[in-house]
């Protein structure tokens, strides 16, 4: 007798729990996979280690009774959220469904995400969330707009505690889209996901422009135009494999040192190919992701933001296990000059890597900031000076490598001896100057030019332009003040960056007490 | 420190070699109570024979030139570690006559046969002319060196085309060429002489006749200080690419029941190590036509790579009778009668080489294991971790099968295959499976053009076996689940 | 989760780990598919057990296989081939636009032009070179394929933005 009814009570847990997997119903699912999605659970089955999710809330619904909502509910109540592992890091997460009246969020609904949220950070474990939601439960009324905030709070308090990823898979349109901007990394899926305030009817009515959801809030505008998003993934899977990767990289929370990157690349390799990369004719563009290749174990690096302000780079890499950020100009786009996207760019990676320990290395040829009035009315003045502030405010180990050109203010911003760098190197190709020769020498040497015309002029102008360039166009300047502690040869560029890292595992360096700065946002 | 007593047997030994051999002789000097010494460099510091080495000893240097070959820094270090005898192996410093003589100077004992017999039978064009003098039959042509073109067509021309080029003093297949007729003999004579040069440093050369559809033969002797010669049966070593032996059968199959032939072959063996006072372990190489004429090609004066099979099918331990040998003990043989052979043993070198071009392909193991049937034995060097880099021989390991018929010893060696498992190591493995399963070595009717004729390696199924992927990553996920 | 098969000469394989379901504390089920080019060439269920402190592995559940205990490996043999064997994702590198259209990116001066309509483009092909900041930039096309319009002249001096090249 009593067997019977212990089974009844087993029949009843595996039922609910069946009923939960469904969601929406096989229908809907379908619907989904016909449009190249996945289901909810699908994406937390393929996101994570095979086997280690834990479910939790499986069986919360709705308290909604308005609008006859109360007859209408689903087991979970639309997001499926719950701790798992990636790579064997326990990771929290939680998976909006778009199959339950379209993913949209509730009471109920906001309360399991809060939950999961204050479960990271509590337990510093990073917090994924993975966005499909068609917006706010209208039936719901204000409850639905206290639940965003509840959320955008949290996304707040665990900003810079514990790393906090987004992954938009669907809409994710109006207040929705304030949580996934406060995280720390935003991926899309391209074709399928968009995000944007307003949308294109509303748009049509009020400014009568005329814009499809994919040009307005697509992945491809998100990561090129507006840099909202740092990374484009063709489709789901890539999305998973790209988060995967990410996670090797950062740390499970800001009270935890990383480990070291499982790596067979040899610490004493010579870079021999950096010999020839930086070319003799300083007119001349290279890549400076080959560079980055050279250097870094297994030539490996996951590039960051990687379709906006392409004149800089932000990558994250390791040398000798060491796991460390990376910000460089690129001399192959706009000669690798600062702007307002590029200095927006790198001064938010600069205070995530700050956040969460990881040590940053800065290479550096930049020739200067963007002129040009669409600049200065931009506002490049403040934003330009974000990198610097990053830089500045950084107490986490900071290597900078000058290979070519840095000039002006430029140099200052690059995380220079001045601002706290650790070790400041510079190749022999490097030119630190205030700027370059032809600009100096029309202001330095106006009295010896003036007067002469034509061929006399020319002749004069390359002298002094070439005297100059023997004088200051060199490291060696620099490196008499002491602001460059050593110039390096191309070959030993490896060897050096793992040594000085691993020294620097250790510092430790304190601002003054303060609540906190006034960054000029 | 050991304390010597009077009389006492124990002798310390040092071995000059790595790899498979350096353990094999390791196990038989421990069977025998003596220390067995073992050497180790700088590129192979975790090397697998040293856990059958009691003491080890490390030796400076980068290049074999620097430790394995210098014969200098080895006597230096027998010195200083007081070694009785040294076994030299194969390859490296086995068959140089100035390393036995020197420690015949230094009163060292070389594990090996003695100085005069080295230098009388390393010389290609020395051992002929000898071998010829005793009765044996030799391939005809030349047993002086031709130092001249002309000289060459002359003999080619007596003897009657084809003929073969062959340096004096190479090996390992290299410094010969074939040649058809007369132009070839003068367009290949100079490139053979400065090849020799390069690679041996002596370009003298023999020209000899060519047998068609060849078969090598070779007989395994063993010898005491007592004058005692044993012959213990022969081996087929047919199966060669570049030269090289792939695989090895004893008895042979081609003589196969012909006892006449057999014994005949043998005693010829016999008949030359009595004529140059032979000790120790050395193989007399013939080369069989199809007709089963038989001629002397070269001895080899040490222990070699495929003498397992010998002792599996005649069920003695030869590395045991060359250190008794060399220490001037009894081989505990009452007479050539007592050695018996039974049953049939195959070996197949396991390389670290692509199994379809045959090149070496240097590389680490990332994994190893073995599932073997009974009747298999396996001689390697391999462990989880080992780097093979190109300055060693990529031979990692001889997997040998042992069967009272031959079909028995083919099925036995094509389980062993299967069972032997070595990962993230290009192998010759699979090359080997395709020639269990072919039929023209089932019947055992091979020659030594067996690889280029049937070309087994262009059978090899090289598409991807998933199933095995998917358990190694099933196997993994289990184990991260905590399973 | 995918894990990627990758040999010195590129070819590149993809395990995809489908589903997973745990039966019970000693028997796990796999769904893997392999896929090659896009293309799911080959898939299998492969359930693991564990008995007296061994994994053995079936594909019918029927019959077992003991397995050795190993994580997974770095590298897969596979007759003549070394794949590196990577678990979860296929580390990143140098990235690869795919656009067709060159546009400036900032104010310059067209020096010299390449190509001519028509000429066919490798990918990485300089087309033409812009001087802009002082710098000689080699604009590269980052797609292959045929040159379809060149809307600019040696000579011009042009605002940032504006469509040089095209290329379909």
């Amino acid at each position: 007798m009593t067997i019977n009814v212990l089974e009844q009570k087993r029949n009843v847990l595996s039922s609910l729990r069946e009923q939960a997997e469904l969601g929406g119903g096989p229908e809907r699912i379908e619907k989904q996979h016909a449009q190249g999605k996945y289901s909810a659970r699908e994406r937390i089955e393929r996101l994570l280690d095979p086997g280690s999710f834990l479910e939790f809330d499986r069986f919360v619904v709705h308290r909604c009774t308005s609008f006859g909502m109360d007859k209408n509910k689903y087991l979970g109540d639309g997001v499926i959220t719950g701790i798992g592992e990636i790579n064997g890091q326990k990771v929290a997460l939680y998976s909006q469904d778009f199959t339950c009246w379209g993913g949209a969020l509730g009471a109920a609904h906001a309360k399991k995400i809060c939950k999961i949220m204050d479960f990271a950070l509590e337990n510093r474990i990073p917090i994924i969330g993975m966005n499909d939601s068609g917006g706010a439960r209208i039936q719901e009324g204000v409850e639905s707009l206290a639940g965003y905030a509840d959320i955008f709070y949290r996304n707040v308090k665990c900003s810079g505690v514990i790393p906090q990823i987004s992954l938009i898979m669907g809409p994710c349109a109006g207040g929705a889209v304030y949580s996934p901007a406060i995280t720390d990394f935003i991926f899309m899926v391209d074709k399928t996901s968009y995000m944007f305030v307003t949308g294109p009817d509303v748009i049509k009515t009020v400014t009568h422009e005329e814009v499809t959801k994919e040009d307005l809030g697509g992945a491809t505008s998100h990561n090129e135009k507006s840099g909202v998003a740092q990374f484009k993934c063709l489709d789901e899977d890539e999305c998973f494999e790209r988060v995967r990767e990410l996670m090797t990289y950062i740390p499970a929370s800001n009270y935890r040192k990383q480990t070291a990157k499982e790596t067979a690349d040899s610490v004493f390799r010579d870079n021999n190919k950096l010999k020839e990369v930086v070319p003799a004719n300083p007119k001349k563009p290279y890549d400076m992701k080959e560079v980055i290749i050279d250097i870094v174990d297994d030539g490996s690096f996951l590039e960051v933001h990687k379709d906006f302000a392409k004149n800089i780079i932000v990558a994250f890499a390791s040398i000798g296990g060491i796991k460390i950020g990376i910000v460089a100009n690129q001399p192959q786009i706009l000669a690798g000059v600062l702007d307002i996207d590029s200095s927006r760019k790198a001064a938010r990676f600069v205070r995530f890597c700050d956040a969460f320990d990881i040590p940053i290395l800065t290479l550096v040829d930049v020739p200067g900031f963007l002129p040009g009035t669409t600049q200065e009315y931009g506002g490049i003045i403040t934003h330009g000076s974000k990198l610097l502030f990053a830089y500045a405010e950084a107490t986490v180990p900071m290597i900078t490598l000058i290979t070519r050109k840095a000039y002006g203010g430029a140099y200052d911003v690059m995380a220079s001896k001045h601002i706290k760098a650790d070790v400041n190197l510079a190749y022999p190709t490097a030119e630190i100057a205030v700027m370059g020769a032809e600009g100096a020498v029309n202001i330095v040497f106006r009295n010896e030019l003036k007067g002469l015309e034509g061929e006399a002029f020319d002749k004069k102008r390359a002298e002094l332009v070439a005297d100059y360039e023997e004088k200051f166009n060199n490291p060696y300047r620099a490196a008499e003040l002491g602001y460059i502690d050593a110039v390096i040869f191309p070959e030993e560029t490896r060897k050096r960056l793992f040594e000085y890292f691993t020294v620097l595992k250790n510092k430790k360096v304190e601002l003054p007490q303060r609540k906190h700065g006034n960054i000029q946002l | 420190m050991t304390i010597r007593l009077h009389k006492t047997k124990h002798k310390r030994v040092m071995i000059v070699n790595r790899g498979e051999i350096a353990s094999r002789v390791a196990k038989a000097c421990r069977e025998l109570g003596h220390t067995a010494v073992g050497l180790w460099t700088d590129n192979e510091p975790n090397a697998a024979h040293l856990e059958y080495c009691d003491e080890w000893i490390h030796l400076e240097g980068k290049t074999n030139a620097e430790t394995y070959l210098n014969v200098e820094k080895l006597i230096q270090v027998a010195k200083v570690n007081e070694i009785d005898g040294i076994h030299p192996g194969y390859g490296f410093l086995s068959e140089n006559g100035g390393f036995a003589k020197r420690l015949d100077e230094e009163g060292i004992v070389f594990i090996g046969p003695n100085t005069e017999a080295i230098r009388v039978m390393g010389d290609k064009a020395t051992s002929k002319a000898l071998a010829r003098d005793a009765g044996v039959p030799v391939v005809p042509g030349t047993a002086e060196a031709v130092p001249t073109v002309e000289g060459a067509l002359k003999v080619a021309n007596e003897i009657g085309y084809p003929v073969l080029l062959k340096a004096v003093a190479g090996g390992g297949g290299r410094g010969m060429r074939a040649c058809e007729n007369d132009d070839e003999v003068k367009k290949q004579f100079e490139a053979v002489v400065r090849e020799a040069v390069s690679a041996f440093g002596n370009g003298d050369l023999l020209v000899e006749k060519l047998i068609v559809n060849p078969h090598h033969i070779e007989v395994q002797i063993m010898a005491d200080k007592k004058g005692n010669v044993f012959h213990f049966f022969e081996r087929e070593c047919s199966i060669q690419r570049r030269h090289q032996k792939i695989i090895e059968e004893a008895p042979s199959p081609f003589i196969g029941s012909d006892e006449e032939l057999r014994d005949r072959i043998c005693e010829t063996a016999v008949l030359l190590a009595k004529t140059v006072n032979y000790d120790s372990a050395g193989t007399v190489e013939f080369i069989m036509g199809e007709d089963k004429s038989f001629y002397f090609l070269e001895m080899n004066t040490r222990i070699q790579v495929e003498h397992p099979i010998t002792e599996e099918i005649t069920g003695v331990d030869l590395i045991i009778c060359m250190i008794q040998s060399a220490f001037g003990e009894d081989l505990q043989i009452p007479s050539q009668d007592w050695i018996k052979k039974t049953g049939h043993a195959i070996e197949c070198r396991i390389c670290a080489e692509d199994p379809i071009t045959m090149l070496p392909a240097p590389g680490t193991v990332t994994g190893f294991e073995t599932n073997f049937p009974q009747g298999v034995r396996f001689d390697h060097c391999l462990y989880r971790g080992l780097n093979v880099t190109p300055d060693f021989d990529p031979m990692v390991g001889k997997l040998v099968a042992k069967g009272l018929v031959r079909d028995v010893a083919i099925r036995k060696m094509r389980a062993a295959l299967e069972g032997l498992y070595i990962e993230g190591l290009k192998n010759n493995i699979p090359l080997h499976k395709v020639i269990m399963d072919d039929s023209t070595f089932a019947e055992g009717k091979y020659t030594t053009n067996y690889i280029s004729e049937v070309a087994p390696q262009n059978k090899i199924n090289t598409d991807i076996n998933f199933d095995s992927i998917y358990r190694k990553l099933a196997a993994a996920e289990a184990r991260n689940m905590g399973m | 989760m995918r894990s990627y098969l990758l040999d010195s000469e590129s070819n590149e394989y993809v395990v995809d780990l489908v589903k997973t379901i745990q039966h019970s504390s000693e028997l796990v089920e796999f769904e893997f598919s392999a896929i090659q080019e896009n293309e799911i060439i080959d898939k299998k269920h492969v359930f693991i057990r564990k008995l007296a402190g061994n994994y053995y592995c079936s594909f019918n559940n029927k019959a077992w296989r003991k397995l050795a205990r190993q994580h997974v490996p770095k590298k897969v043999l596979n007759v003549n081939k070394v794949f590196e064997l990577y678990r979860g994702f296929k580390p990143s590198g140098l990235s690869s636009g795919s656009s067709g259209e060159l546009l400036t990116q900032m104010p310059g001066k067209i020096v010299k032009l390449n190509v001519n309509i028509g000429d066919l483009v490798e990918e990485g092909d300089c087309v033409l070179i812009l001087e802009a900041m002082k710098m000689e930039n080699e604009i590269k096309t980052s797609v292959a394929g045929k040159v379809k319009a060149i809307h600019v002249n040696v000579g011009d001096a042009l605002e940032s933005g504006v469509l040089m090249i095209e290329i379909e």
